[in-house]
């Protein structure tokens, strides 16, 4: 099952076609939960909250009745926000069993939920189900030539109890990367947090933020940036004088390396083919 | 009391608070038209297609809060009834003309949508057995069309608006959603085109114009005497 999330279907289009097209190029089938509410987008962490869990645990019995007919309780998403929500929350729910049922209760109109739903960000899916030798074998254009600095930013890895890597010194992108055929730069920067929602009470913030951070994959010899997240991807392509370095999703990337061009975005894949040496087809 | 009324079975309603017996199977509001009170607000078509008569109300000791349209909803024994005149909602001003038919024009004008947390109380709510909170939803996520889908049915009794946590007016969103969409997306009905154009060139002046000279009397013939699609 598959989750998508709100940017995904707006200003992340590019970011959810290309997976889905590596997703099935990989024999992976995501398929859409039939019906699902905005997660929440960040997790809360007062202790005593319970209304902004009720988005997540919404979608996790969305997920739970899907899982029955599909025969699976995997839900797969790919923004690292709703990652890290949805997790959380199914962590939270899993242990607290007196929110769970305050929640429960409040949401009389639906099944309870009963905490079989399983959280996996699509990466994990790449890394476990597919497994990197797989990604080589459907490589059909290999990124020779490309020097990709991948950027986890923060809810992927963070905090560790529900991280997809080591939150210190994570390898899994790097590990996709180098599958494709390309140089992965492991550059210091790439756990930073990209300044998040502070874009949205001052943009300088994300200005400077994201300027530090492109400027030291340039340091470190990248000449483009991967990332999982939508608003990764958003305050890192802010205009930044001085550092100039594409920002692309690295599902960009495996769409192009696996021969998909026609889901890429035309001015990505200009990018990335101008990169490669190759002129534009 | 004649012995017609003595036949009927009584329920209790509590109306502002006071006790009436109203006989079953009334609707709310004909059940307070029974008990003495006369609508100048709150009431509309009767019909269950204005919204007007928005009602909340408790039956005995449950918890719960109910809710539904005066017109449309018989009384129970126990109801304790709060009609609604009007939801003190606001009502933002802006010209269809200049508008992008897109979700993010919605979510400009109405940015509390953004609040939703998804607690569905709206949906609960709803008389018309609408998915509010899908409707909400999936503008969050871009989806004009699917919003105006889902609230096709609303009728802009505001209950939703009153019970939403988020502050949250639904049914001016919705309007706005369905007038975005009736203008610039949707497909247009040719026959209707051609209607609105004969109306213009005023194929029906003359007829109208005969009916607005008749007398009360003569209308109510012509009325009683129309024909009726079976």
């Amino acid at each position: 099952m598959y989750f998508p999330g709100c940017t995904l279907k707006t200003t992340a289009v590019n970011y959810e076609e290309t997976a889905l097209a590596v997703a099935s190029k990989l024999g992976i089938e995501l398929i859409e939960l039939e019906r699902w509410n905005c997660c929440g987008v960040v997790f809360n962490l007062a202790a005593d909250s319970v209304i902004h869990h009720i988005g997540a645990v919404r979608d996790l019995i969305r997920a739970q009745e899907m899982s029955k007919k599909v025969n699976d309780n995997r839900l797969v998403t790919l923004c690292s926000m709703c990652y890290n929500v949805l997790k959380r929350v199914n962590e939270l729910v899993k242990i607290d069993s007196e929110k769970l049922k305050t929640m429960n209760e409040f949401m009389d109109e639906e099944e309870n939920y009963e905490c079989g739903i399983e959280v996996l960000h699509f990466i994990e899916v790449i890394r476990d189900l597919a497994g990197y030798e797989k990604v080589k074998e459907n490589t059909a254009k290999p990124l020779g030539g490309l020097k990709v600095a991948p950027f986890y930013g923060c809810t992927l890895l963070r905090p560790k109890e529900i991280g997809i890597d080591n939150p210190e010194n994570p390898t899994v992108l790097e590990n996709i990367i180098e599958s494709l055929g390309a140089e992965a730069v492991s550059f210091p920067y790439r756990i930073k947090c990209c300044s998040a929602y502070d874009v949205v009470y001052d943009k300088k913030i994300a200005e400077n933020r994201a300027k530090e951070i492109k400027k030291a994959a340039i340091r470190w010899g990248a000449n483009i940036i991967a990332t999982t997240c939508p608003l990764c991807h958003y305050n890192l392509s802010l205009p930044t004088r001085g550092a100039s370095i594409p920002v692309v999703y690295f599902t960009e990337l495996m769409a192009y390396a696996f021969g998909l061009e026609n889901v890429l975005n035309p001015e990505v894949r200009k990018v990335i083919s101008s990169l490669l040496g190759e002129g534009v087809k | 009391m004649s012995n017609e009324e003595k036949k009927l079975k009584m329920v209790r309603i509590y109306i502002m608070g006071k006790m009436y017996e109203v006989p079953e199977g009334l609707t709310i509001m004909k059940a307070m038209e029974y008990a003495g009170y006369r609508f100048i607000r709150g009431c509309g078509c009767r019909g269950g297609f204005c919204g007007a008569c928005a009602t909340i109300y408790r039956i005995g000791n449950d918890y719960k809060l109910y809710t539904g349209l005066a017109c449309q909803t018989t009384v129970q024994d126990g109801m304790y009834l709060v009609q609604i005149p009007f939801v003190p909602a606001e009502k933002p001003k802006y010209n269809i003309e200049k508008l992008r038919p897109t979700a993010s024009t919605v979510l400009y004008i109405f940015p509390e949508i953004t609040r939703c947390v998804a607690c569905n109380t709206c949906t609960k709510s709803c008389p018309q057995n609408l998915e509010v909170m899908d409707a909400i939803q999936s503008l969050i996520r871009g989806d004009l069309i699917k919003a105006a889908e889902l609230s096709f049915d609303c009728i802009a009794c505001g209950i939703c608006s009153m019970r939403c946590p988020a502050e949250i007016v639904h049914y001016q969103v919705f309007q706005l959603v369905r007038r975005l969409y009736g203008k610039y997306l949707a497909k247009k009905a040719k026959h209707l085109e051609e209607r609105v154009n004969e109306i213009l060139q005023g194929k029906y002046a003359e007829e109208l114009e005969k009916l607005t000279k008749m007398s009360v009397e003569e209308l109510k013939k012509l009325y009683q005497s129309r024909e009726i699609e079976t």
